[in-house]
């Protein structure tokens, strides 16, 4: 497990978050270089902050949220697909791997689908070039 | 050492302030060891009645025949000191002046030992130069009694006038048909409110009826040549078609004519025929054909006017005629253009058919007028409700228009909205302005009366007009900056208060006269404070807004000013001339032309095809000695500051020990007074300088230049007016070409150009100029002596190889 | 980084007369009370109530229409920059736009290291000259074609058919693989840092390459690199042309023919092309080539030319919406079919009026001028 890669987790408040609780509460581990930011809904993360943590020399951005059609707040079209395939093709123009982008939809207190999802993705770190 | 030669020293202490810190008594003796000194006298005053006693005593009692006065500046006591000469029998061009006071011991006050070295070494110089001095006679020239004035506005009517009175011929030239300028198309005047044609028509016939005056209207300047005194002007009078003498302006021919035309007079807002008069006013009070737009000529198509002339004084074969003159002076009042505001896009001057201009409006208001006074907008003809004037327009910019101040269109809007609430009391007024410049006598008072009647005065100048379709009615944009809030205005009318400026043809005439114009383009006068109303051309004079925007009060006074000025010289009959002259040697000049390229004055003829050698009109010459810096034949010197003279003291000044020595040439008017106020001010500088006066920097040779080079200078300075004030008009140009063509010889020879300082210094910068003499010390010190010792080796190898090829030019 | 006195100078703020046409003429200060170019300067100067953190100075959209009126030619924009950067200094936090996505890829684009792949868009027949050392300089186009595909904005295609054009007039031409922002947005806002950073990787990059040349269609890039770059860094020798005065000879002359367009036009000058390079005919020329296109102007149009609203991507606000509004309504006015726009800011902040005024009838079609151009091209050839 790489555990060196600082990777930015933007995780909503609800489903997402029970995750990341879940996988806590059984004692499951993940890299301490793992920073999760809080948010109410993955809906407010625009493109703008995903590419200030590029900026800010993250290593990878994960996009933790709930499963489609469970969103607490009702949204059915999230703009967080729209605002990940902005932030994709915004990698692809600057050269940064897409891979180091990921986002992840899980059920409610998937805690062991989000460690095996998060160190995946940390995983490629080590291998990944740019 | 000529036998004939005897010189007179005589070192003054100037009571302690030579005396203080220079020791006088060794000066003395030292000055009795110099070649041909007969006397050394010292005394402590001698610029006073028993001083100048002593020096004539001294003067008889050795048979003295060059004098040398060791005191203070000449530019202080020269005049002094070559009338007592005089009175003891000598000619006043025998003196020489060295500045012991201003250049030494004022400067020099905490080194005695220096200072009275420097001192002895100054009157060393002196006396070298005195020994050289030849006795000069100022030129005396005859004076043509009559003046010629150019302009009929209210500024050359009042010269006309002043200069007629005072018992002189004058010879009155207007371009236009009639008299009266931009003064006759006003309706009322600043800030009494009088009628502007009722004050001006009065002055306008004296100028008809005076038996001095010979009015020549209709009539342009075709040449000018000569000097001061002796003026001769080549006139054309433009055909009129209308014998003046017989006219009687009855009117007859213009009812009769079929061609009409915009009336200029009028603004354009009515019309006139092709045979018309000016203004009913008008002097001289006679018709004229606008060629141009008659039918009656060539072929003959068209005869109604001379059908209806009872006096039958119409000729459509008219032509052109040239009058030549003879005057002593001249005067320029040929008056103001006015600025056009169709570039400015914005105001929609030309497409907003009332959106207006300040004479437009004067016109319209004026009982003379299109509408007989009765104010009404272009548009529909309705009275306007509310006007707007806007201020600065044209000027005060850099970005299209001028960059002055127009000094008269605060107070002309002031005025207007006086006049249009005296017709018109229930209109709304708003003037929007930057600053409301109320500087004159009465015109504050005018403005509070404008403020009190309820003139709104809005600071903030519009940013946009836009036109209301179908009314035409405007609407104005500005920030009202008091406020800091943008605001509309709907107005009826506006009205551009627009600049003056110089008339485009003034150009032509400027050439014509051999005038400077400033870069405003006004004529440019000798001393902007204390000879305001003279050019730099002896004999030529300004009145009125040709030499700068004015309003009328300030047009008459320096109309009188420059009457009484041309009077003096009128007056006197006959000028002496200073007899600093440039003289050519006939034998040694090849007609090459180049000595007349570089007069500023035009003194100089040359026909280089002839080859019948250079002619110097000595009267026109003032002396500054660019020509004779110029030729490279050596053909032309100048009488007083002869090459020998000023050779002479280079190489006395370096005779011992010239690497401590500075050789600095400083022009008498700019540099030289610079130096003197350094003096007066007591402001200390190393005693290494050598001054050497010219009467400008023009006069400075490349060969004098690089003689002191030659002779051991390690540093030398020229010096002159700053580019731009030099007192002989642009003789400081070829200064600075000069220099440059020196600085690329001594790259050449292998010689630093930094040896060669050249400085613009001005009669006001004494500060700067002891820096610089601090700054020459400095650079002095870092001037080795194997530069020198090349320096010496390398131009005096080049003056044996000049000499050689010389000698086998023909001859 | 900013010596603001040294700024005051350069940018003749002292001889400001105070006579207010600048407020008069300026688009922000029509609608924003608070904004008063001509106060700015005042307070900054003489008084002690200024305050460097006063919003207002954010708002200035930097279109020179003062300056074109000033009677001594101030440079307020400069000044506001000046200004702008002082106040970032001092700790200032700029209000960016679009969530700052410009200005992080700006910062990560100025990295030396950084490899782009910016020119996959490249289509097939568009010919390239490998020895050229004159460059096309393509500007943030594939960027904002990214973050504002939701606007229908293709500012590529200017791109694309800029070199097209190119190519059919001869004018052999080479792409930079690793181009960067050129950095006019970022010093606008007052990250002077940010800016010379970016400069300093394109001039890396430009002379590694031999760059001589440089042709952009963009009229942000087409100044930052003529002028900007040349006061920031000592020793650049490079000439930077624009597309648009390259063509326009050559369709004056008609050495090249572009095909028909037949429609109503009128063409919206760009603040920088027209009032900051003095280009107002070389556009025009190259529409009235198109036959059938018959060109009217708004009624501010050249050296009056209103603004497109643009802010570099900061402090974006309903008074720029108005500004746009203003000037969609100009265009209106005069019954254009299409509103020709020679830059890809106002391409993009045009559209993004005409989106929120929602969908209507008769909506004026925003193109761009070189799109038109090759468009019309394709007929002939």
């Amino acid at each position: 497990m790489n555990d060196s890669a600082v990777i930015v987790v933007f995780v909503c408040n609800w489903d997402g978050l029970s995750c990341i609780e879940a996988a806590a509460q059984k004692r499951l581990t993940f890299p301490s270089s793992v920073k999760i930011i809080r948010v109410s809904c993955l809906s407010r993360i625009h493109t703008g902050l995903i590419m200030k943590a590029f900026e800010l020399k993250a290593e990878g951005v994960m996009l933790l949220g709930c499963d489609t059609h469970n969103c607490h707040f009702g949204i059915e079209e999230s703009l967080i697909d729209v605002n990940y395939r902005k932030a994709l093709g915004m990698m692809r123009l600057l050269g940064i791997n897409e891979n180091r982008l990921s986002l992840v939809r899980l059920s409610h207190g998937d805690g062991a689908g989000f460690i095996k999802q998060i160190t995946d993705f940390a995983d490629q770190f080590s291998e990944i070039p740019t | 050492m000529d036998a004939s030669v005897r010189i007179g020293v005589f070192i003054c202490d100037c009571g302690l302030n030579i005396a203080g810190s220079v020791d006088t008594e060794a000066v003395t003796k030292y000055a009795e060891t110099l070649p041909n000194v007969v006397v050394s006298v010292r005394n402590r005053y001698t610029c006073s009645d028993p001083g100048q006693q002593e020096v004539k005593k001294s003067i008889i009692a050795n048979n003295v025949n060059r004098v040398v006065v060791a005191s203070c500046t000449p530019r202080l006591h020269e005049s002094t000191f070559r009338t007592c000469i005089s009175e003891a029998g000598l000619n006043p061009y025998l003196l020489e002046m060295a500045s012991l006071r201003e250049h030494c011991s004022w400067v020099h006050l905490h080194d005695r030992e220096m200072a009275t070295k420097k001192a002895k070494d100054i009157v060393k110089i002196a006396v070298a130069r005195a020994a050289l001095l030849q006795p000069q006679t100022e030129l005396e020239i005859p004076v043509t009694d009559a003046a010629l004035v150019i302009g009929g506005g209210v500024a050359g009517i009042q010269a006309a006038l002043d200069l007629a009175d005072g018992g002189h011929q004058v010879y009155l030239v207007e371009e236009q048909p009639s008299i009266g300028g931009v003064m006759a198309a006003l309706d009322k005047t600043f800030p009494t409110m009088d009628c502007s044609i009722c004050v001006l028509g009065p002055k306008m016939m004296d100028v008809g009826r005076h038996p001095r005056i010979r009015l020549m209207a209709y009539s342009s300047i075709e040449q000018v040549s000569g000097y001061v005194g002796n003026f001769k002007v080549k006139v054309r009078r433009k055909a009129r078609y209308v014998d003046e003498t017989m006219c009687t302006a009855c009117g007859k021919c213009a009812e009769a004519c079929p061609v009409t035309l915009p009336d200029e007079f009028q603004q354009g807002f009515s019309t006139r025929k092709s045979i018309h008069i000016a203004f009913p006013q008008a002097v001289p009070s006679a018709y004229l054909i606008d060629m141009q737009h008659c039918m009656g000529n060539n072929p003959v198509a068209c005869v109604k006017c001379v059908e209806a002339c009872d006096k039958h004084c119409i000729d459509l074969n008219a032509r052109d005629k040239i009058v030549e003159l003879e005057v002593g002076s001249i005067i320029v009042a040929t008056g103001m253009g006015i600025y056009d505001p169709t570039k400015l896009t914005e105001y929609g001057y030309g497409k907003f058919e009332n959106v207006i201009t300040t004479m437009e409006f004067e016109r319209l208001i004026c009982g003379g007028g299109p509408t007989e006074g009765h104010l009404v907008r272009p548009s529909d003809h309705k009275t306007p409700k509310r006007i707007g004037f806007i201020q600065c327009v044209g000027s005060r910019t850099d970005n299209r228009g001028n960059p002055y101040c127009s000094n008269v269109c605060c107070m002309n809007t002031v005025k207007d909205s006086l006049l249009i609430l005296e017709h018109y009391p229930d209109t709304e007024i708003f003037v929007f302005y930057m600053d409301m410049r109320a500087f004159g006598k009465g015109f504050e008072d005018l403005l509070r009366r404008s403020k009190e009647s309820g003139v709104h005065y809005v600071r903030g100048l519009p940013g946009e007009i836009t036109e209301i379709a179908g009314t035409q009615n405007l609407c104005l944009k500005v920030e009202n900056t008091t406020v800091s809030r943008l605001e509309e205005y709907p107005l009826d009318m506006v009205v551009l208060s627009v600049g003056l400026e110089p008339k485009a043809e003034l150009k032509k005439l400027a050439n014509i006269l051999n005038l400077s114009q400033t870069s405003d383009g006004f004529l440019m006068e000798a001393h902007p404070k204390l000879r305001p109303v003279d050019a730099p051309t002896p004999g030529i004079f300004f009145a009125g807004c040709v030499e700068a925007p004015k309003d009328i009060k300030d047009s008459v006074t320096q109309a009188g000013a420059a009457a009484a000025r041309s009077s003096i010289l009128l007056n006197s009959g006959k000028i002496k001339n200073q007899a600093i002259k440039a003289q050519v040697l006939q034998n040694k000049c090849i007609s090459c032309g180049a000595c007349a390229k570089v007069c500023p004055y035009s003194a100089i003829k040359v026909d280089i095809k002839a080859k019948t050698g250079a002619q110097i009109t000595a009267a026109a010459c003032a002396g500054c000695g660019t020509c004779a810096a110029e030729c490279r034949f050596g053909a032309i010197t100048m009488q007083h500051f002869s090459d020998e003279q000023i050779i002479s003291m280079i190489s006395t000044a370096l005779s011992e020990d010239p690497e401590t020595k500075i050789i600095s040439f400083l022009c008498n008017w700019c540099s030289y007074a610079g130096g003197d106020l350094a003096g007066t001010s007591r402001l200390q500088y190393p005693p290494n300088n050598r001054f050497i006066r010219t009467m400008c920097s023009g006069r400075v040779s490349e060969e004098f230049v690089m003689y002191a080079f030659e002779k051991g200078a390690p540093i030398v300075l020229v010096s002159g007016c700053h580019i731009g004030d030099c007192h002989y008009i642009s003789a400081n140009q070829q200064t600075k070409k000069r220099v440059e063509r020196l600085w690329e010889r001594m790259k050449k020879l292998g010689i630093r150009p930094e040896r060669l300082q050249l400085e613009w210094i001005s009669a006001a910068e004494g500060p700067r100029f002891a820096e610089i003499m601090r700054g020459l010390e400095e650079k002095r010190q870092k001037v080795t002596q194997e530069e020198i010792d090349y320096t010496r080796k390398v131009l005096a190898e080049q003056r044996i190889a000049k000499k050689a090829s010389q000698k086998q030019m023909p001859e | 980084m900013y010596n603001l006195d040294k700024e005051i100078q350069d940018t003749r703020v002292r001889l400001c007369l105070d006579c207010g046409k600048c407020t008069v003429v300026c688009p922000v200060a029509q609608f924003d009370v608070n904004f008063n170019p001509r106060l700015i300067i005042q307070k900054r100067l003489n008084s002690k109530v200024f305050d460097i953190k006063d919003g207002a100075i954010w708002s200035c959209l930097s279109c020179h229409m003062c300056f074109e009126r000033c009677n001594y030619r101030v440079k307020f924009p400069e000044f506001i920059i000046a200004l702008r950067g002082e106040a970032v200094q001092e700790g200032a936090r700029v209000m960016q736009s679009h969530g700052g996505v410009l200005q992080a890829a700006m910062h990560m684009m100025s990295r030396q290291e950084l490899e782009q792949k910016r020119i996959d868009w490249l289509p097939e027949d568009i010919v390239l000259t490998e020895q050229s050392d004159t460059r096309f300089f393509v500007g943030c186009a594939p960027y904002f074609d990214v973050v504002f595909q939701d606007l229908g904005v293709n500012t590529l295609d200017g791109v694309i058919s800029a070199l097209r054009l190119l190519n059919k007039a001869q004018i052999p031409f080479n792409l930079l693989a690793n181009e960067r922002c050129c950095g006019r947005d970022l010093l606008l806002q007052g990250d002077k840092k940010g800016f010379l950073a970016l400069a300093e990787a394109n001039l890396h990059e430009f002379s590694r390459h031999g760059v001589k040349r440089i042709i952009t269609y963009c009229p942000e890039c087409y100044s930052c690199l003529k002028l900007e770059y040349p006061k920031a860094l000592g020793n650049y020798e490079i000439q930077v042309v624009s597309l648009v005065e390259l063509l326009a000879p050559l369709i004056k002359e008609k050495k090249i023919k572009l095909g028909n367009l037949t429609c109503k036009a009128t063409y919206h000058d760009p603040c920088t092309l027209g009032r900051g390079a003095r280009l107002f005919d070389e556009p025009r020329q190259i529409l009235t080539g198109m036959e059938g296109l018959k060109l009217v102007e708004m009624e501010y149009n050249r050296e009056r030319a209103l603004c497109c609203g643009a802010s570099p991507w900061a402090y974006c606000s309903a008074v720029n919406r108005q500004v746009q509004g203003q000037r969609l309504a100009q265009a209106k006015a005069v019954a254009a079919e299409i509103l020709v726009t020679a830059c890809p800011k106002c391409q993009i902040h045009l559209k993004c009026a005409q989106k929120s005024e929602g969908q209507q009838d008769g909506q004026i079609q925003i193109r761009d001028l070189a799109t038109l151009a090759a468009l019309s091209l394709k007929e002939v050839s």
